[in-house]
């Protein structure tokens, strides 16, 4: 087995006014890796671009190990793979049985029980029409559907978004369940952070179609703190050292690398929430 | 494969259970009318169309995107498509060959010549649109497909005036001469392997 289930090296993709990369990252074996960032700032094109939808103008990409040079390599690459995109697009007048037909002669190791059990523990109707369902309910027909042949890495586009909490709760046991296996591993795109930081053991940042981040949670939130302070104390710190600040009439929060910090200051801890908002707003201050 | 025209065929089974009624109404009506190529030639073109009436809905459902993602070769995805023209053509055919030789043999005027020809006639009719328009959605998807449509549509007739006005010996409704009908079968044989051909190039380099 592969000590990644997921390489991307200096992939690069160019349209006009946005490019994204040059962008490397790597997923270790029974991991979940969340990609975050803002509207646009490339995580979509980062997925189609890993599952070949796109063509990369540069770059490679190993999935579970193995390359994925051309269309036809990575068809069987993608027996292995689960993938949940924003929209599932399962055509309207579907039901979940007829799903069920359709997909157990798509994958060659596809597990009816295992479908029929996910439809039932999500509590998804059989024989209603795929158009019918909530979009709740469509994001866990296709996240049962992503779960039942087998696969070894899952690879979920803003899978949570525009969920309420409740579901959204549902869906990320589901996750992390799926990864106690330690031969199983996540890819989840999402501008949610909160359920980034619940379920992540490494996190990709993304920003205007830049790596500015990917480290792993725990380190990141060691690396970095929120310093309240005023702003004389914040102009004497190594510009370096400071990602992000808010300015109010109270004083200065700033995201601050702690190992830059004069040992008389210490920063508290910070939320990937703020550390993100932060590093975008920093930079549009600077 | 198996799969995709599964569901293909669900698909068809809500979608597209109007044009089978059609399909039996009209076979019906050309096995008892006089203008039996009318009632014969409808049907096959609305017929033929399923491939791209489905690529229509799978478009607006994001299968197409969805699809993608699953291990079907694009190529597979192509096939499918054509494969499922080639079915319902040769289901169309089945249908209004029967009902032509039923009238024939009710008229007492059995005439082997005007049926092939016929039928030739309509084979070729019925790949037609499809094999000019699919192709083009494979490229640029099925808003663009339909305004090609109705440049498709505008310029096939303007094509039949223009025959009819500089052959007028030449009758679609009788036995069209040998090398008239030849020549009609190849060039839709050459435009199905071409638009076969050309919608794999197209799908395997788009882009979603």
């Amino acid at each position: 087995m592969s000590q990644y289930a997921l390489e991307a090296r200096n992939l690069t993709k160019a349209y006009p006014g946005f490019t994204l990369g040059p962008l490397t990252l790597a997923l270790p074996s029974g991991c979940i890796m969340g990609l975050v960032g803002e509207n646009g700032a490339g995580k979509t094109t980062t997925i189609k671009l890993l599952l070949q939808m796109l063509r990369r103008d540069s770059g490679s990409v190993a999935l579970l190990g193995e390359d994925c040079s051309s269309q036809t390599a990575s068809v069987g690459i993608k027996e292995q793979i689960g993938v949940v995109l924003d929209e599932v697009g399962f055509p309207e007048c579907l039901t979940a049985k007829q799903v069920n037909n359709i997909l157990k002669h798509t994958y060659t190791a596809w597990e009816e029980n295992t479908y029929f059990s996910y439809l039932k523990k999500l509590s998804l109707p059989l024989d209603k029409s795929f158009g019918e369902y909530s979009r709740g309910m469509k994001m866990k027909l296709g996240i049962a559907s992503a779960l039942s042949h087998r696969a070894k890495l899952l690879i979920l586009d803003e899978a949570t978004s525009g969920l309420d909490p409740v579901v959204r709760e549902e869906i990320l046991d589901i996750f992390n369940d799926f990864t106690r296996d330690e031969g199983h591993s996540i890819l989840m795109s999402s501008h949610i952070v909160s359920d980034l930081e619940k379920t992540c053991d490494y996190i990709a940042f993304l920003h205007k179609g830049k790596l500015l981040v990917c480290e792993e949670k725990d380190r990141i939130l060691e690396k970095y703190g929120m310093l309240h302070c005023t702003m004389g104390q914040l102009q004497k710190l190594a510009p370096s050292a400071v990602l992000g600040k808010r300015v109010s009439p109270y004083g200065v929060e700033a995201v601050v690398e702690r190992s830059q910090l004069p040992s008389s200051m210490e920063a508290g801890p910070v939320s990937l929430e703020e550390l993100f908002v932060m590093m975008v707003k920093g930079e549009t201050q600077a | 494969m198996k799969g995709l025209l599964l569901k293909d065929w669900y698909m068809i089974l809500k979608y597209c259970r109007a044009f089978l009624v059609i399909l039996v109404i009209f076979m019906g009506v050309s096995a008892v009318s006089e203008s039996a190529l009318f009632f014969a030639l409808y049907p096959m073109i609305l017929v033929t169309m399923v491939p791209v009436t489905l690529m229509s809905y799978e478009e607006k459902s994001g299968w197409n995107i969805y699809c993608d993602t699953m291990p079907n070769t694009r190529r597979k995805v192509v096939n499918s498509k054509y494969i499922l023209l080639l079915l319902f053509l040769g289901a169309c055919l089945l249908l209004m060959g029967l009902s032509q030789l039923m009238r024939m043999a009710y008229t007492n005027a059995i005439n082997f010549e005007a049926f092939w020809s016929m039928m030739g006639l309509l084979a070729a009719v019925g790949l037609i649109s499809p094999c000019l328009m699919m192709p083009v959605i494979f490229r640029f998807g099925t808003e663009k497909g339909r305004l090609f449509y109705y440049f498709l549509v505008g310029s096939l007739a303007a094509l039949f005036v223009i025959v009819a006005k500089l052959a007028p010996e030449i009758s679609l409704t009788g036995v069209l001469p040998t090398w008239i009908l030849g020549a009609i079968l190849a060039g839709a044989a050459v435009l199905f392997i071409l638009s076969w051909g050309l919608s794999i190039r197209f799908y395997v380099k788009r882009e979603f």
